[in-house]
């Protein structure tokens, strides 16, 4: 599941939607539906969760709501803003492993 | 009552941006 980093802050603000990358001082606009993704990124929530949260939030299909929101996770992943917990654990286990 | 949906933005403003956003 997908975890924020403790090293992002989200904020909102009126019609607003900011991240802030409190490491290296970027700063990144959002908007509701990127933030509500974000804010969902709990650790709790799983990825059908966040899908199923934004279909019944939104006017779009299953398969467009798909595709953007693996784009964006895509990203999130890469600048680790957010983790995935189920690979770290993953990762941990296999290191016990050896 | 849904929403209309627009595609997930995620787009690094230089800092300026940012406090002429929130001075305004």
């Amino acid at each position: 599941m997908l975890i924020l980093a403790d090293t992002v802050s989200l904020k909102q603000d009126e019609e607003n939607f900011m991240l802030f990358d409190n490491l290296n001082g970027g700063i990144y606009k959002l908007n509701e539906l990127s933030y509500k993704i974000l804010s969902l990124c709990d650790g709790k929530n799983t990825d059908e969760d966040i899908l199923l949260n934004i279909t019944e939030s939104f006017e779009v299909t299953i398969t467009e709501a798909e595709k953007d929101f693996e784009g964006l996770v895509r990203i999130l992943l890469d600048k680790k803003y957010i983790y995935d917990n189920d690979n770290e654990k993953g990762g941990e286990l296999y290191e016990k492993d050896l | 009552m849904k929403k209309i949906y627009n595609a997930p933005l995620f787009l690094e403003i230089p800092a300026e941006e940012f406090y002429a956003l929130i001075t305004e």
